[in-house]
């Protein structure tokens, strides 16, 4: 996955991959526009650190926070990174970070970023990776973009789980009166799921529990039909969930399978904790119900299909104790993935952490350097000789949206790390009561 | 009391008993309840349901839901 030394990689991407990967001739579910979510999401992309080794390049679409570089810095993680935006001021709007930098390629602005014979590590492959690489002459090789687009629809991931005979079993209707008759259908044995074939999670799926709601989402689809939008929906019905997680794994150019990691969900007293490196208890499970083993039939298939590149499968335990291995396939780095590279940071010091985040409402401007400084006054800041803490892992998210004197939204992406898992509650506590302490509120 | 319904409603969307409390009139639906977009469209539809109405998606102006008293004005226009 990595290439020799003295090769630049530079890492890139965009978090909202399957909307930009989205047929738009496809009919849509209901959705309000949330440009303060969008903006969230746009600045993920500085979450990648955690993949660049010291000769790495980062290039994210606006620039790091100082204060966060100098921090990472101070606790070994460096990069090399872009002080500027990549959205040139008349770029075309929503253009992906590929783009983006061909906008700019003319001048060659990022020669020195993107040095000939380095190659860039994308989040996701999108649109204009392939041509960005061959301007700046880069080494990197992706599969097409019809691959890309055909492996990551749900189409395709309900459609290998049932040639392996997996469940759950996916309805797949074509029209809103399809939608309308199979979902009533359904409805008589419990809620339904409705997913859009490039949804994410909380976007693109909506759950179903009444004959009003589906008439409501009938008629919506119905009235796009009339405008020439095709209908492409999944529906599946909603189980009864004890626990998420999920694994990566790397299918190679030459077809090659590297099992990497399964990263769970953990809630406590119904609140979300955070992702954690599975359990012992899971991993023999995975192991006597032969999961690993179906983990490479899919790399295996995926490849078959023109895919290569990093892989996330999303999974799920049932509450009866059922296992469903293959709830979606994401062919692209994870979060899950970047939780392992967190891992891999941590073991160095003999600790062990988990990922999480905190949605927070901002009562106006708040410097991210001085809530840095507040955490490291309190003790909570990590750093390695201090054996626990909480790791602040993108700066973006959480000044994006901030005006003055207005309340506004932001994401901080976060890490809590200690010699024992048990400790990560206590120190998200800690920093809950700490942002409060600032007139911060966490929504979440 | 329509407001009263409509916090319940946040709370019921958002599984948070304890917003029954602490929303008022004057609370931001984005920014003080903290509906993210899957909750918001759960909320709308429920919305429609409850009073029975249509809301137009994709002209849906976000300026309604900078209050819950805001969005109790627009409930009531719709509802005339």
């Amino acid at each position: 996955m990595r290439r020799a030394g003295g090769v630049t990689t530079i890492h890139c991407g965009a978090f909202d991959a399957e909307t930009l990967w989205r047929d738009e001739a496809l009919a849509k579910l209901p959705s309000l526009p949330d440009p303060q979510a969008k903006a969230i999401v746009g600045a993920m992309d500085e979450l990648l650190f955690l993949f660049c080794e010291s000769s790495d390049v980062l290039l994210t679409r606006n620039p790091v926070a100082p204060a966060q570089l100098s921090y990472l810095s101070g606790i070994g993680l460096t990069f090399r990174t872009s002080g500027e935006p990549l959205e040139d001021s008349g770029g075309v709007r929503d253009a992906n970070p590929f783009q983006q930098m061909l906008n700019k390629g003319a001048v060659r602005k990022y020669k020195e970023l993107l040095p000939p014979g380095g190659f860039i590590e994308p989040f996701a492959v999108l649109d204009g990776l392939q041509e960005l690489s061959s301007i700046y002459r880069l080494g990197g090789l992706y599969p097409d973009m019809e691959t890309i687009r055909h492996v990551n629809s749900k189409l395709y991931s309900a459609e290998l789980r049932e040639s392996l005979g997996y469940g759950p079993p996916t309805r797949i209707v074509r029209g809103h009166t399809e939608l309308r008759r199979a979902a009533e259908a359904m409805l008589n044995d419990g809620p339904v799921l409705v997913k859009d074939t490039f949804g994410v999670s909380g976007k693109g799926n909506l759950l179903i529990q009444n004959t009003a709601t589906l008439e409501r989402i009938a008629g919506y689809v119905a009235a796009q039909e009339q405008k020439g939008k095709s209908t492409l929906f999944l529906l599946e019905p909603l189980l009864d969930k004890e626990a998420d997680f999920s694994c990566q794994f790397h299918i190679d150019a030459d077809g090659g399978f590297e099992l990497i990691s399964v990263q769970q969900v953990m809630n406590a007293e119904f609140a979300y904790q955070g992702t954690f490196s599975a359990s012992g208890e899971l991993m023999e499970k995975l192991e006597r119900e032969d999961y690993f083993k179906l983990m490479q039939k899919t790399a295996s298939m995926l490849y078959e299909s023109g895919y290569y590149g990093h892989v996330c499968v999303d999974s799920m335990l049932l509450a009866d104790g059922g296992l469903v291995p293959i709830v979606e396939i994401n062919a692209r780095k994870s979060m899950s993935l970047i939780k392992k590279r967190l891992d891999d940071y941590l073991a160095k010091f003999s600790l062990q952490g988990n990922l999480t985040y905190l949605s927070v409402i901002c009562p106006g401007t708040v410097e991210y350097a001085e809530l840095l400084a507040a955490m490291e006054r309190e003790g909570l800041l990590f750093r390695p000789d201090r054996g626990e803490g909480i790791l602040p892992l993108s700066a973006g998210t959480f000044t994006i949206n901030q005006a003055a004197g207005l309340k506004r939204k932001g994401r901080l992406y976060l890490s809590a790390a200690a010699g024992r898992i048990e400790r990560c509650g206590e120190l998200l506590a800690r920093m809950r009561i700490l942002l409060k302490t600032r007139g911060i509120a966490v929504t979440n | 009391m329509l407001q009263t319904q409509i916090i319940t409603i946040i709370s019921e969307i958002k599984n948070e008993p304890d917003l029954t409390a602490t929303l008022t009139g004057a609370s931001d639906m984005l920014n003080d309840a903290g509906l993210d977009s899957l909750q918001l469209i759960n909320f709308i539809l429920r919305i429609e349901d409850e009073f029975e109405i249509e809301i137009d998606f994709d002209q849906f102006d976000m300026e309604h839901l900078q209050s819950i008293d805001i969005f109790c004005d627009f409930i009531q226009a719709k509802s005339a």
